[in-house]
């Protein structure tokens, strides 16, 4: 097989702008999990209703999507903020099938309720057409936004967390929450600050990719499972680690699209996720020796 | 009980459920059949959650059976049966493979679903990448034709067989000890349940049976494809069915998926009301059926049916309450030839009684030079003491001594990583909890935890069944052990409404049940008060003088200087001293451990 | 020592419940200022349960805690804790994926004493050498008698009015219990009031001025530690012999 450079270099880096895309879904799912110790499969709906929303502002003329985006994420952390109080906090309780089960059930929920309103058909927003070229390598603009933009808030989260206060306070109650309480943290406020931030990188997500790719209600499924995989994958330790993960999923989906096709490559990816889970549940890319 | 209740209710079923060809319409006749399949695949699936797991890829299973039948029919000369059970074989074959290795891995909660739903999801990229098998448009049964009563029939026969089979299962040997893997599989391993060959039968006649309703899926639909019979949504609805209805329960799972269908057909008829056309009515039947999901959690976690028992329970209970004045009598002949604790009946104690002179002296227990340690902390460095036989040992040290690891290392749950622990001469050190419980030796644990979801008696039941393979053996060992403790009486409360010094008890008797001839007390007096410690004291003398030895781990002081015959001090994982109560309690080295060397010397101003 | 003062911190009739079975029965006692108070008791006695509940991890059954004047009874441990009354929990309880600066930079709780913190680091690591070099290793990766060292040091970065010790020695070895209590006799002899919960009993008797003796959820003896020291009752709480 000969793949030129330029072939080669483009799914290098579409496979890492798609990546660093599915990195942005995969760390609300992962900092919640972290934090409040909540499997919530939801996560993916909240990233399509975010997308229905932002297609209906630019759609309806009221705003560019980007900008559409910016009301998006403050909004989405001011709910987040809500749902962990009211929804949520019962759930960090529950056993862990039930959580499944819980959020499972929401994830139905949402799913359908867009479907129901906006209909199950395909949506996409139309591309500016402009492109950057360099060395053979074609990439949308949007892509290369929409990665950027991925990129700048895992670090922004990444510093978030590592040089402020509250954010090692958070992390300190993922790392022990029983500790965290004893010494006087506040870890339900930190539970309801960590949800918060999950549905706002929900939100950013949800824009980005309404930018770059085509939806429909289904999507929520297909983006809970691909949080959970890069979850696996990055383990659920670290932020950080998960968007990086992300990256190498897309990587790898953009490879095996390349050699195969699409679907191959998602089957390679779960054949992936598949003996990690039962090889090293923690994680490639975590730092604990056992789960 | 509980049979009176359901076996009418069943005869009224099957005698309607047979009428149904003679008047239903072809469109009532397939309903019906799509409802009793998905009742059955829903039984199924709840064989799985038997043993607490949560499994979101029965699909995959699904979809084994169905595109086997389908592909075999197609190319392989027109044999249905042959193809179902290929379908079955495969589909079993692929469940052991990958929860051998899920168990071996210890994966269990998230990890453990997501791994299903990988499975599930992996398997229809598969089918929608092989032409062989039809890829996204899958594979149609065009020629078959069979008779719509024929597959009626089956489906009605196959929802039957398999509730029924519940039924009995749950009163087998491995439907208790599955109950008791789903609760705690800790207890029931200490208990003698190999809970890795329980947890993999029962996921194997889930799978199995999974894959014969994908065939049949196959049969009624007459096609195959990805979607339907690899995705998600099926493995949702079997979920959403049986844990509407009650996982768990015998009747739970049909009974879910009735209602389901029935809010299904609500919505469905709604939705022509106002209009709302049919991809507006699936949505919001999927919206409806996560808001159960949602709901059931929060307020039903049991489920349904199991609501409703407790309800006809409580409403019958109110109108017994009148009974009181008329309770002696009934008693009396309620319960069942009570059998007074007989010695004799406890057939391993019996045999101990072995009159030879040495016997009483030869090393029962022997801990050889053993040392653990955990990830560089050392929790135990050369520790060597022997137990005779009828001897009860009290094991003490500060916190931190190693007592408890210790206890993990002789009852199989860590493996000692230098030296060994030998029982009656044999090596016990390198088996593993359930095997070191059938060599005869048991333990309780520091926090009781019974199985709650059983009653006293079913309790016993899971230890007695280590030693008696049929359950009226098991059973009868299980009421001679409550005898023992004094919880006879109780045995037919659920297991949750004892109080802590009875909880304590039945943790005995759990272990006792097991027709142990060494059983290790964990802390076993903690959180009673004077007078229970002093009940449990007592206990444990009685029942040493049937045989039992004890090796005990306490932290009140009195209670172990009086109950036992000799001590073994811990401390820092090492022996600082061993010898007689009286000897240990006056002992510098020992009073230094506690109370630091300047107070060993202090003068005893009384004597002991 | 005549005490004008008000008590900074004073528990009266302290009862508290797991679930089934009553701990603590009607335990009081009261901590003066600059004052080091031991509670010491076998295990399962109730001191650790006892220190719990006063800081407000435990739900409290029945009992009043005053601290520093205040009714905090039933109160949060995040309240109290910024009032001033910093616990170090048995077992450590670090955050072992975060380095020793991270741990102990939580542990300054309070927004004031977050504006001291590099005065804290600095005095803390005056106390215990050892920290300085190790800053940036994982905690978890430390020893035991280390991740004691930071546990201490972290609850001192709260500035604490009261620094409530969990049983300090607890799985150390001999030698480095000594370099702990070392350490905690510099603390006490800063004047910050400290009350200690521990099973190994001399090194709490050397270390404070007085002393309240546990057993079966209720105090049975208390007085000063050389009054404690010379008593058999001591002995037979531990051992359980007349």
């Amino acid at each position: 097989m000969e793949y030129s450079p330029s072939v080669l270099g483009q799914m290098l880096f579409t496979g890492a702008l798609m990546g660093s895309i599915y990195g942005a879904v995969a760390m609300g799912f992962s900092l919640i999990f972290g934090v409040a110790k909540i499997v919530n499969f939801a996560h993916g709906g909240v990233v399509v209703w975010v997308m229905y929303g932002v297609l209906l502002a630019a759609r309806s003329g009221v705003a560019h999507p980007y900008v559409a985006g910016l009301v998006a994420i403050p909004l989405c952390y001011w709910i987040g903020h809500g749902v962990q109080r009211t929804l949520m906090a019962r759930v960090s309780a529950m056993s862990d099938d039930m959580q499944i089960i819980y959020t499972f059930g929401l994830l139905l929920v949402l799913t359908y309720m867009a479907q129901f309103f906006f209909g199950p058909d395909v949506h996409y927003l139309p591309t500016s057409g402009r492109s950057v070229e360099f060395g053979g390598v074609v990439l949308q603009a949007e892509t290369i936004i929409a990665g950027a933009l991925a990129l700048g808030s895992a670090l922004a989260l990444h510093a978030f967390l590592s040089r402020t206060w509250l954010g090692k306070a958070i992390r300190a109650s993922a790392d022990n929450r029983r500790g965290a309480m004893l010494i006087g943290l506040d870890v339900t406020r930190l539970s309801r600050v960590a949800m918060a931030l999950s549905f706002a990188l929900a939100a950013l997500a949800g824009t980005i990719l309404i930018t770059v790719t085509t939806f429909y209600p289904l999507r929520a499924f297909e983006l809970a499972v691909l949080a959970f995989v890069i979850v696996v994958l990055g383990g659920m330790d670290n932020v950080f680690a998960s968007f990086v993960a992300g990256v190498l999923i897309g990587m790898l989906e953009a490879l095996g699209t390349l050699i195969f096709s699409p679907s191959i490559a998602q089957m390679a990816i779960y054949a992936l996720i598949f003996a990690v889970l039962l090889v090293r549940p923690q994680g490639l890319l975590s730092r604990q020796a056992t789960k | 009980m509980k049979s009176t209740f359901w076996l009418p209710l069943l005869v009224v079923f099957t005698l309607m459920a047979a009428s149904v060809p003679f008047w239903g319409s072809g469109y009532s006749i397939n309903l019906l059949t799509q409802i009793f399949l998905f009742g059955f695949l829903a039984a199924a699936w709840n064989f799985m959650a038997l043993t607490g797991l949560v499994s979101l890829g029965h699909a995959a299973f699904f979809g084994v059976g169905g595109y086997a039948t389908a592909w075999i029919y197609l190319n392989g000369g027109a044999n249905l049966v042959v193809g179902a059970l290929t379908g079955m074989a495969l589909a079993m074959f692929l469940a052991f493979v990958v929860y051998w290795m899920a168990f071996r891995s210890g994966l269990r909660g998230i990890y453990f679903s997501g791994l299903t739903l990988v499975l599930a999801e992996a398997l229809r990229f598969a089918a929608i990448n092989t032409p062989a098998l039809g890829r996204s448009q899958g594979l149609e049964l065009v020629s078959l034709h069979l008779p719509p009563y024929l597959l009626y029939g089956l489906t009605v026969a196959l929802l039957l067989l398999t509730v029924a089979g519940t039924w009995w299962l749950l009163r087998s040997p491995l439907g208790y000890r599955l109950q008791a893997v789903r609760e705690n599989e800790g207890a029931a391993e200490a208990l003698g349940v190999h809970t890795f060959r329980v947890k993999l039968a029962a996921t194997l006649l889930s799978a199995g049976l999974v894959a014969i309703g994908g065939a049949l899926h196959a049969v009624l639909l007459r096609f195959v494809e990805p979607e339907s019979d690899f995705g998600l949504s099926l493995s949702l609805n079997l979920l959403l069915g049986t844990f509407l209805g009650g996982t768990g329960t015998v009747l739970g799972p049909p009974i879910g998926i009735l209602v389901l269908f029935g809010l299904r057909e609500g919505i469905a008829r709604l939705g022509e009301l106002l209009a709302l056309g049919s991809s507006g009515i699936y949505a919001l039947q999927q919206v409806l059926y996560g808001a159960v999901l949602m709901l059931v959690v929060v307020a039903l976690p049991d489920g349904l049916v199991t609501r409703v028992q407790r309800w006809w329970i409580t409403s019958r209970g109110a109108s017994a309450q009148t009974r009181p004045a008329a309770a002696s009598p009934d008693s009396s002949r309620a319960a069942p030839a009570v059998r007074p604790a007989p010695p004799a009946a406890m057939s391993p104690q019996a045999r101990l009684r072995d009159d030879s002179p040495s016997a009483a002296n030869t090393p029962y227990l022997e801990v050889i030079d053993v040392s653990r340690s955990f990830r560089g902390i050392t929790a135990l460095t050369n520790v060597s003491f022997e137990l005779c036989r009828g001897e009860i040992l009290g094991l003490i040290g500060p916190n931190g001594a190693g007592k408890t690891t210790m206890f993990n290392v002789i009852s199989g749950i860590f493996p000692a990583q230098r030296g060994e622990v030998r029982f009656k001469g044999e090596r016990l050190s390198a088996l593993a909890p359930h095997q070191v419980c059938h060599r005869g030796v048991a333990r309780t644990f520091q926090i009781v935890q019974p199985f709650a979801a059983l009653t006293v008696l079913e309790n016993a039941l899971i230890g007695a069944l280590a030693r008696h393979a049929r359950i009226a053996e098991a059973r009868e060992a299980a009421l001679a052990a409550l005898a023992q403790v004094d919880l006879h009486a109780k045995r037919d409360l659920p297991a949750t409404s004892l109080t802590l010094q009875d909880r304590k008890m039945l943790e005995f008797a759990r272990a006792l049940a097991t027709g142990p001839e060494l059983i290790l007390l964990d802390e076993v007096m903690a959180g009673l008060n004077e007078s229970e410690k002093s009940q449990i004291a007592d206990k444990i003398l009685e029942i040493r003088d049937t045989g039992v030895s004890f090796l005990l781990v306490e932290h009140n002081m009195r209670a172990v200087m009086q109950l036992s015959d000799r001590i073994v001090v811990l401390d820092h994982g090492k022996v600082v001293a061993t010898g007689l109560p009286s000897e240990i309690a006056h002992d510098p080295g020992v009073i230094s451990v506690y109370l630091g060397r300047s107070l060993a010397h202090a003068p005893v101003s009384r004597a002991a | 020592m005549s005490t004008t003062t008000d008590p900074i911190l004073s528990v009266e009739d302290l009862h508290v419940k797991y679930g089934l079975f009553e701990a603590v029965f009607g335990v009081s006692f009261e901590v003066g200022p600059g004052e080091a108070v031991c509670l010491l008791g076998s295990n399962g006695a109730g001191k650790s349960t006892s220190l719990r509940a006063v800081l407000g991890a435990q739900p409290i059954a029945a009992g009043r805690v005053r601290f520093l004047g205040d009714d905090v009874t039933g109160a949060t441990a995040e309240a109290i804790t910024a009032r001033g009354m910093i616990y170090v929990p048995e077992g450590r309880e670090l955050f072992p994926s975060m380095t020793v600066q991270e741990n102990l930079e939580l542990g300054a709780i309070t927004r004031e004493a977050r504006a001291r913190t590099r005065e804290s680091m600095e005095l803390a690591c005056e106390l215990f050498p050892i920290l300085a070099k190790r800053r940036g290793q994982l905690a978890g990766t430390l020893s035991g008698g280390q991740q004691q060292m930071v546990a201490i040091a972290r609850g001192l970065m709260g500035r604490p009015r009261l620094l409530m010790l969990d049983e300090p020695s607890l799985g150390l070895a001999p030698v480095v219990v000594e370099q702990v209590y070392a350490a905690l006799g510099q603390i006490v002899g800063s004047g910050t009031p400290i009350i200690l919960v521990e099973q190994h009993v001399h090194h709490a008797l050397e270390l404070c001025h007085r002393g309240y003796v546990l057993e079966g959820g209720r105090i049975v003896q208390h007085g000063s530690t050389a009054e404690l020291a010379g008593s058999d009752r001591l002995r037979s709480a531990y051992l359980g012999v007349d």
